[in-house]
């Protein structure tokens, strides 16, 4: 990769020089655009200046820049859907004063459309990049009538989970530790609530995500497969506000309070589930359960000028889930940043985050005579600078860097004996620094062209203190190795054991014409050298985050995109459709019947593949009318090849969807009155399954001896919901909304997997070879709710 | 990870949506291979090897016998050989000692420490069937004796308050790495479910999880490990003891590469629930000796000391 440093750092300075002489005879014009009552930035209102038949649109921070020739008055028509348009002057235009949009009341309540919505310009990025407001989620039905960000972004082409009970969410093939989901630019390392049921993100704290899968900008990295930027909301800083809701599960309330008016102000926005204690009546004599989870979201903000801004905000979440005082786990994040916007200049903007992060996950089980308590923990503090530096008109600068420390404490065992304590047992403690340094360019060479291209040096550090062991090779491959005692090193604090350089090229290029049709072809090279490592169905809270080391390289990944997007302004139609191809390599795998937990010599469990995975994605979206909503549909393929692994051929990846279609409709009556309906249908993931079985003992194990991983697929998933939202108009300050909802309205036992088991539940032990397969199903059945939300 | 279904499965109840339902599945079909089921004790009694062929996963048939192999136990060094035979053609060939001086031996330890040197390499087991050849090594460890055995009428945060449960006591040895496997029979009927297979590393079910935990009384998870896993089965018969049933314990000693292959096994029948490990095949130790015979076998050659320890539950 190294020879492609120099030409790549050539045709950035080139391009930039080249196009800043050029276009002189320009002048640039930035702002924001904020909504009048709520002061929260408009992401994808539209600046149409009408002499040029030319525009612009804002970012996700409400912020837009306009180029105009240096000479001229021109009439600047500001749109965004659901407010009511604005003509300003473009002398008018100043970027201390943002611009205001007044809600158009009776269109807001109509039109619940994506928040990328443009009106009559294509987005660009095309599918690659996922953006969801509020707003939306909120208009899509949802279990127990919970918005929620996680859920909603699985209805994208190219996104989904593995069911019911499985955390985080899965893109382009991807794993779910494959994610950087990012709360105000904090790796957050738990993304799900009660096994994920419900995402860490409360939508009441939020503005909107968006999600990142192909063309990934110079300023975002570490994992292999997607960025979810999650931001907190900007706090009314003028008036006390608060939102909330009662529903089954679990309660929110959010309060926005202005302490210093315009200038300080402060949201804190909690959760906290009470399934537990509606569920004690009917738990008869099975005290000490607890099932809950909580999570609170604060943000201090501080406007201290123009030029600069501070805010701090903090996360801490815990999930509990402990059965009859006897066994139990815990996990949750646990974070503080502080982050400062300053604009050194109309041209440089800075904005520099400082955060801490703690992940906490445990494990018990036992009595106060005898227990047995496995308890892991990650900690991260890190550093990041990134500037934006408006060059010119056309090209937009991006650079800075990130510094960041990790301490893995992959777990510990402390065992009470019969009242006796014995000494703990821990795997060491793992240290790690990571580094990136980035520069990017987001540069309009032609009406036509544009570009986003940049480079990223990341690299990664494994250091001491530690003992770094070296595993012997498996007389075959795919086998359990095993350390060479005489190979052990023994590190002192902060001495290098292995170091990871590693070069990540990103371009994005989109052709756009008839300001309706646009193509954007793009590469990107992500790396990931902080992993999950997890061989079971679904995602559990006892994975393990496992740094890069002396046995396990970073995984690589270089992803081609090409998209397509068309417009159809005049029937609120988009349509857009993208190919990807993604190969990857040094990915981790294990051996069969690996032993992750309190495994002192897990690396001898691991090993190397390569994978691949590509699909097509198409999306048709429906944005205006008393009727919208989207039809997505993702066929595609991921597949792994390690040696020693399925005859060292390729296989099916554990996230391999063939097919993936969500269909979202939305009809409003009438202002009150608004219902939804989503479908969604994945096929069957793959699993392991034995063809054969034998007698041993008295036993009948699965057999499988073509050693075939990843051979049968369960059966596939499908499932309609069903909502109906009464919004009565509020006739004072609180304005209270009812959610009625069916979550799998024809009742289907969705699969979440299928084991295969010897049924002796029963049976005598002379009768051998019982065996099943036995489908599990998280929500087996039909849920109704509702929910109350309210805002003041 | 077991433990964490089970967990779920609580979770389940709570939520009241879950279901487990057994479907009709299309499984591919494998290579058949040839299966040796090998374990002899110390015991003054009939030691049986059966060899039979492995059979579609799904079939509720038994496995077909294998028939006319030549099946001998030698003991490594001595040369002093056991044949064992199918006299009555059902794939299980027989050697029987006469005396206690014909049995197999225990590999005693020469130190608390220290392993002797023919640590699994004791006895040699070789199997010749038409052009395939096999051959296993194990040995006969040490296995401590089971001191007593408790019951509970009564016991708070345990899945079965109401039954009685049971709970024996022994001391594991001195000295790292004893492998030990707990064996019940209820009533005369073996507990055959793959939870109720108790492996045992010195004195918890966990491999390698505390190096401090050597020569005491083993864990109350293996102490417990005597009971029924479930209340009720399936057909609502109660399974848990009642007053008035037998219960006999045995405790065999294993090798390292036994208790691995025996935990891999229980591995094995109990995967299943929400975090479900894949399907892995179970290891052998059974050698092809031959490039036909490579691929083609499966199986444990197992070698215990035998203790044991029976009662009747009378209040």
């Amino acid at each position: 990769m190294n020879n492609l440093k120099l030409p790549l750092s050539l045709l950035l300075w080139y391009t930039c020089v080249m196009s800043g002489l050029a276009q002189e005879s320009y002048r640039i014009i930035r702002g924001e655009i904020y909504d009048q009552q709520t002061r929260e930035p408009i992401i994808g209102a539209t600046l149409f200046i009408q002499e040029l038949n030319d525009g612009s649109t804002t970012d996700i921070f409400g912020a837009y820049e306009l180029k105009l020739p240096k000479e001229g008055a021109y009439s600047i028509i500001v749109r965004s859907v659901g407010y009511k348009e604005v003509v300003i002057m473009s002398d008018d235009l100043d970027k201390d004063i943002p611009i205001y949009l007044e809600a158009e009341i009776e269109q807001m309540k109509e039109v619940v459309v994506q928040a990328t919505q443009v009106g009559w310009k294509v987005s660009p990025e095309g599918t690659s990049v996922a953006r969801i407001g509020v707003e939306e989620m909120q208009s899509i039905p949802a279990l127990l009538g919970e918005t929620d960000v996680i859920k909603s972004i699985q209805l994208l082409p190219g996104v989904s989970g593995v069911g019911e009970g499985a955390s985080g969410f899965n893109v382009r093939g991807g794993s779910v530790g494959e994610n950087l989901a990012l709360l105000d630019e904090v790796p957050m390392f738990n993304t799900s609530h009660l096994f994920g049921l419900f995402s860490v993100f409360n939508p009441d704290a939020i503005d909107g995500v968006s999600l990142l899968k192909g063309g990934i900008p110079v300023e975002y990295g570490g994992r292999l497969s997607s960025v979810l930027d999650v931001k907190t909301k900007e706090v009314d800083n003028t008036s006390f506000a608060g939102q909330g809701g009662i529903g089954v599960i679990f309660s929110r309330l959010t309060l926005e309070v202005p302490i210093a008016k315009e200038k300080v102000s402060l949201l804190v926005s909690g959760r906290r589930s009470y399934v537990d204690w509606l569920a004690r009546p009917f738990l008869g004599d099975q005290e000490g359960t607890a099932f809950n989870f909580y999570d609170l979201t604060t943000k201090l903000q501080w406007k201290i000028n123009a030029k600069n801004e501070l805010s701090f905000t903090t996360y801490a979440g815990k999930d509990t889930f402990e059965a009859i005082g006897f066994i139990g786990f815990e996990w949750g994040d646990r974070s503080a940043s502080l982050q400062w916007k300053h604009l050194f200049s109309d041209q440089l903007l800075l904005k520099t985050t400082t955060y801490w992060n703690d992940y906490r996950y445990a494990f018990h089980f036992g009595n106060e005579k005898d227990a047995f308590d496995w308890s892991a923990k990650v900690n991260s503090y890190s550093g990041r600078s990134v500037f934006s530096y408006f060059l010119n008109d056309r090209n937009t600068v991006t650079f800075g860097g990130q510094v960041s420390r990790y301490n893995f404490y992959p777990g510990k065992a402390e065992n009470i004996v019969y009242r006796n304590t014995i000494p703990t047992f821990e795997l060491p403690k793992m240290n790690a620094l990571e580094g990136s340094v980035f520069l990017g360019n987001e540069q309009q060479l032609t009406e036509q062209w544009s570009l986003n291209y940049g480079i990223r040096f990341s690299s990664f550090a494994y250091v001491g203190a530690g003992v770094a062991k070296e595993y012997r090779e498996a007389e075959e491959k795919g086998q359990r190795k095993v350390p060479i005692p005489e190979e052990e090193r023994v590190y002192t604090a902060g001495q290098l054991i292995q170091y990871y350089p590693n070069l990540e090229p990103r371009i994005a290029a989109t052709y756009q014409w008839k300001e309706e049709q646009s193509i954007r072809v793009s590469y990107h090279r992500m790396t990931q050298s902080v992993h999950l490592i997890s061989n079971t169905a679904a995602s559990s809270p006892l994975d393990i985050w496992y740094p890069s080391t002396n046995n396990i390289r970073p995984q690589l990944a270089d992803q081609f995109s090409l998209g397509y997007q068309r417009d159809v302004p005049q029937k609120g139609y988009e349509f857009s459709v993208e190919l990807y191809y993604k190969h990857m390599t040094q990915m981790v795998d294990f051996i069969d019947g690996a032993d992750l937990l309190l495994n002192s010599n897990l690396e001898g469990d691991l090993l190397e593949g390569i994978g691949r995975a590509y699909g097509v994605e198409w999306q048709l979206k429906k944005t205006e009318g008393k009727f919208n909503g989207w039809i997505s549909y993702t066929l595609s393929r991921s597949e792994r090849k390690t040696e020693g692994i399925n005859q060292d051929e390729w296989y099916a990846a554990r996230f391999d969807q063939t097919h993936n279609l969500s269909v979202v409709g939305i009809y409003e009556w009438n202002p009150v009155w608004k219902c939804s309906a989503n479908f969604s249908f994945i096929s069957g993931t793959p699993t392991t399954a034995p063809s054969n079985t034998y007698e041993l003992h008295g036993y009948s194990p699965a057999h499988n001896p073509e050693n075939r991983r990843n051979n049968y697929r369960i059966p596939s998933y499908h499932r309609l919901d069903l909502s109906l939202t009464y919004d009565p108009i509020s006739k004072g300050r609180w304005d209270g909304q009812w959610v009625f909802s069916v979550y799998n309205v024809y009742n289907r036992q969705n699969p979440f997997s299928v084991s295969f088991q010897p049924n002796t539940n029963g049976l005598s032990s002379s009768i051998v070879s019982n065996n099943e397969a036995i489908q599990f199903s998280l929500i087996g059945s039909i849920v109704p709710s509702v929910a109350y939300n309210f805002r003041f | 990870m077991k433990l964490l279904n089970t967990t779920f499965g609580l979770l389940i109840l709570l939520g009241g949506v879950a279901c487990e339902k057994v479907i009709d599945v299309d499984l591919e079909e494998g290579q058949t291979q040839y299966v040796v089921d090998a374990f002899i004790t110390n015991e003054l009694a009939p030691q049986e090897i059966r060899l039979t062929y492995t059979k579609p996963y799904l079939q509720k048939t038994i496995a077909d016998p294998v028939f006319d192999a030549e099946v001998l136990v030698e003991t490594v060094g001595t040369g002093s050989v056991r044949i064992f035979t199918d006299a009555d053609r059902d794939g299980v060939y027989t050697w029987k000692p006469t005396n206690r001086q014909e049995c197999f031996k225990l590999n005693n330890r020469d130190q608390e420490d220290v392993i002797s040197a023919n640590y699994d390499k004791q006895y040699r087991l070789q199997v010749k069937h038409g052009p395939y050849h096999f051959e296993a090594y194990t040995s006969l460890e040490r296995v401590p004796r089971l001191d007593s055995l408790k019951y509970l009428w009564e016991r708070s945060g345990v899945p079965y308050a109401e039954s009685i449960l049971a709970e024996v006591w022994a001391t594991d040895f001195k000295g790292k790495n004893d492998f030990y496997w707990l064996k019940t029979w209820k009533n005369e009927e073996f507990l055959n479910m793959g939870e109720e297979m108790i492996l045992i590393h010195d004195v918890s079910q966990e491999y390698n999880s505390n190096p401090s935990l050597d020569g005491i009384t083993f864990l109350s998870p293996v102490r417990y490990g005597v009971n029924p896993a479930i209340e009720t089965d399936q057909l609502g018969q109660k399974k848990a003891y009642s007053n008035g049933d037998s219960i006999y314990i045995e405790l065999h000693s294993l090798t390292e590469t036994s208790y691995f292959l025996l935990s891999e096994l229980k591995r094995n029948m109990t995967t299943g629930g929400l975090f479900a490990a894949p399907v892995s095949n179970v290891p052998t130790n059974i050698i092809p000796m031959n490039q036909v015979s490579k691929g083609k076998v499966v199986g444990v050659f197992s070698g215990s000391a035998v203790s044991s320890f029976g009662a009747r539950i009378n209040e």
